[in-house]
């Protein structure tokens, strides 16, 4: 399993088994601190950070 | 969270009972990091009239202090001043009292959870081993007169004759008899002469009338390589680099004291340009020492190396890790460094090691750059296709050179052809004996697009940098006496003379290693980048012992210099000018009609045949300038007829 940032809100993960992971399992912290997220694509397994730009959401994302 | 994610905090992922680090490295690559932080102003420290300036650039960075010091050595106690510095978008300054001139200074730099003293990456002067930057102003550095040196001129590339020198190995054999043996003054030292009479050192580069020197690496290179208190406990070559913008103390009578360094280096820049010798420096911006213990790195993580998307450095350079050259900070770095060097130290041209590691964007920017400060500037570089994390099309390498139009690149066909294949010891190349002859042609019209079978990289020949041996691998003798091992010295010899000859009457920019030019031996060992001295100093005696090749190498030169028709400076020209003769196995002719050189015909052949052929040629009397025993711009007999005889093992110019 994989991760990258591909934006200041957006973290990409990458694994074979996606479709089994449990989203409520997934979970971002900085340092310590939990941050909330919002699950994208539960089959690329894309977790975004929130954020209040609607733009985000309108990008293509990456294949795995 | 409604805001952007921290990058001066970690980000970690947790999946039930999985937990990992989420890199930043991509992140730092998009246009929405470059947007919010890159930065074009003023960065490293600078002495202005009132106070003295000081800026680094970290976004990652909690905290940044500046930490001044009485002394250059880390090893001396000393209690230091300690002022904290400001951050604005990433960019953190402070001034100090114009009293703290002649201090040193580091950076204590707080990111995540630890503190790390560092040398500013833009230091311009540095104490004993590079460890602390010092606080100097560089116009005290200027010898007397500095004002007045000047770039040497160089119309086109292909007018260059460039010889790969390194400052140790020139002078720190004992029979060189030069004084300041391994050190920058010791390779401008004057009037030098082996005890067999030979010149050595810079009266040998001047008897020898090249146009450039090649240094090998003169920045501040890694002081586990060269300890600078000690410079001849180790050796090596110094493709390590620590501080890109100070020069390496090692090569200086006194490296404890910043300036010294720096005046004895630009010292012996001027004498070379007095000389009327260009200097080409030989930079390694694709790699350092040990990324993890590096400025960069301690500075700014994940930043200045190349990792794929989830961090995983890449290493194309095989020494752990590759500059991220396609970051525009980094891209910055590059170029302000190699601006500088033109600008304080007035750097002729500069050879970029591995420099299909870097993008072609980066290399393009600097030529821009640099163009506008000398237009006679030369940057050429090694463009080998290395498995690095950058996009093909980016990467600054020969099958791209069409990107790149104004760089030139170490030409392997050339040198593969003459020597042999660099990896496989006892393949001979076409000097050798063995058939090349495809290659060889493709080498003397500077690998460029010829015509339908003559098909190369290069789209002019100032791209070509055409060599048969540099200070990678065996030597042009060592690999001889490797593919050749049955022939006799004699026989060797010829080999060594008609490779030369190759290099030196091929289209595009020839390059010789230091001491090719008189057969130079390191005892057989292939890479001598950590040998000791005995195996990478240059042995004079030997110039003595081979004095008919540096004869014959020099004959070559002068020819070059004094006719245009080896130095066409356009894939025109060459294609209109130079043709090739219809000639036996192992040989190559070429007939080269320049109206604009004396010589209104000229001939050139190759036998690399252990007897010698008859080569077919336009009727009538023809002057030959050069053959196996002689080089240069006189005829030296005569010949009738329609046909020539070409001695084994050797090359012939004819002119009429």
């Amino acid at each position: 399993m994989k991760a990258a940032f591909v934006t200041f809100y957006k973290i990409e993960i990458y694994c074979e088994d996606a479709e089994k992971i449990e989203w409520e399992n997934i979970k971002v912290y900085q340092e310590s601190e939990p941050i909330e997220i919002s699950i994208l694509n539960k089959k690329r397994i894309i977790v975004r950070l929130f954020c209040p730009n609607p733009l985000i959401l309108k990008e293509k994302l990456i294949l795995v | 969270m409604s805001e952007p994610v921290d990058i001066k905090r970690k980000t970690y992922i947790s999946i039930k009972d999985k937990c990992f680090e989420v890199p930043y490295s991509n992140l730092f690559k998009t246009e929405e990091f470059n947007e919010k932080y890159y930065y074009d102003g003023f960065l490293g420290c600078r002495i202005l009239d009132d106070k003295i300036e000081f800026r680094v650039w970290s976004p990652v960075a909690t905290s940044i202090d500046l930490v001044l010091y009485k002394n250059g050595d880390p090893s001396l106690q000393e209690e230091p001043i300690i002022f904290n510095m400001k951050e604005k978008n990433g960019v953190f300054s402070g001034e100090v009292d114009l009293k703290y001139k002649g201090y040193f200074y580091t950076y204590k730099v707080q990111i995540y959870d630890k503190i790390e003293e560092v040398v500013d990456p833009y230091a311009k002067a540095v104490g004993i081993n590079g460890l602390r930057a010092a606080i100097i102003d560089l116009e005290e550095t200027n010898p007397y007169n500095w004002q007045k040196d000047k770039y040497v001129k160089l119309e086109n590339y292909v007018d260059a004759v460039i010889y790969e020198i390194s400052i140790r190995d020139i002078s720190s054999n004992e029979n060189s008899n030069i004084k300041k043996r391994g050190k920058f003054l010791g390779l401008v030292e004057e009037g030098t002469f082996s005890k067999k009479g030979v010149t050595t050192g810079l009266e040998h580069i001047k008897e020898l009338g090249v146009s450039h020197v090649q240094i090998l690496p003169f920045y501040d290179f890694h002081f586990e390589s060269v300890d600078e208190r000690d410079q001849f406990k180790r050796y090596n070559w110094g493709y390590d680099p620590q501080n890109y913008n100070a020069p390496e103390g090692s090569f200086s009578l006194n490296p404890y004291e910043p300036k010294e360094r720096i005046r004895e280096l630009k010292t012996m820049i001027q004498k070379l340009h007095q000389n009327n010798i260009g200097v080409i420096m030989d930079v390694v911006y694709n790699h350092v020492y040990d990324y993890k213990k590096s400025n960069f790195e301690k500075i700014f993580p994940g930043y200045y190396f190349r990792c794929d998307k989830f961090g995983n450095i890449s290493n194309g350079s095989g020494c752990g890790n590759d500059v991220a050259s396609e970051n525009k900070m980094v891209r910055r770095f590059i170029k302000d460094s190699v601006i500088f060097w033109a600008k304080e130290y007035h750097i002729d041209g500069f050879r970029f090691d591995l420099l299909g590691l870097l993008d072609v964007d980066t290399i393009n920017e600097i030529y821009d750059g640099l163009k506008k400060i000398n237009p006679n500037a030369i940057i050429y570089g090694e463009g080998w296709d290395l498995n690095t994390y950058l996009e093909h099309d980016k990467k600054a390498i020969q099958m791209n050179a069409y990107k790149t139009p104004n760089i030139g690149y170490f030409n392997d066909i050339i040198r593969d052809a003459i020597r042999g294949h660099t990896f496989e010891a006892e393949k001979k190349g076409f000097a050798g004996g063995e058939s090349r002859e495809h290659d060889i042609k493709r080498g003397v019209v500077a690998a460029i697009n010829y015509d339908e079978s003559l098909k190369g990289p290069f789209i002019s020949p100032d791209q070509s940098i055409n060599y048969a041996s540099c200070h990678d691998n065996h030597t042009l003798w060592d690999k001889i006496s490797i593919t050749n091992k049955e022939d006799s010295v004699e026989e060797r010899v010829r080999i060594q003379k008609l490779s030369q000859a190759i290099v030196l009457t091929s289209q595009g920019v020839p390059f010789i290693h230091l001491g090719c030019d008189f057969c130079r031996t390191k005892q057989g060992h292939e890479n001598s980048y950590n040998l000791p001295d005995i195996i990478n100093s240059v042995d004079w005696d030997r110039k003595y012992e081979f004095r008919d090749v540096f004869e014959y190498v020099k004959g070559l030169i002068k020819l070059r210099k004094e006719h245009p028709a080896f130095r066409l400076n356009s894939c025109e020209d060459i294609k209109k000018y130079l043709k090739f003769l219809d000639c036996p196995s192992r040989t190559v002719a070429f007939k080269i009609d320049y109206p604009r050189d004396a010589w209104k015909e000229i001939i050139v052949i190759y036998n690399s045949n252990k007897s010698a052929v008859d080569i077919k040629i336009p009727n009538g009397v023809w002057n030959v300038a050069v053959d196996g025993r002689l080089a240069g711009v006189d005829a030296l007999y005569k010949i009738y007829g329609d046909k020539v005889k070409v001695a084994p093992i050797s090359a012939m110019v004819l002119f009429r």
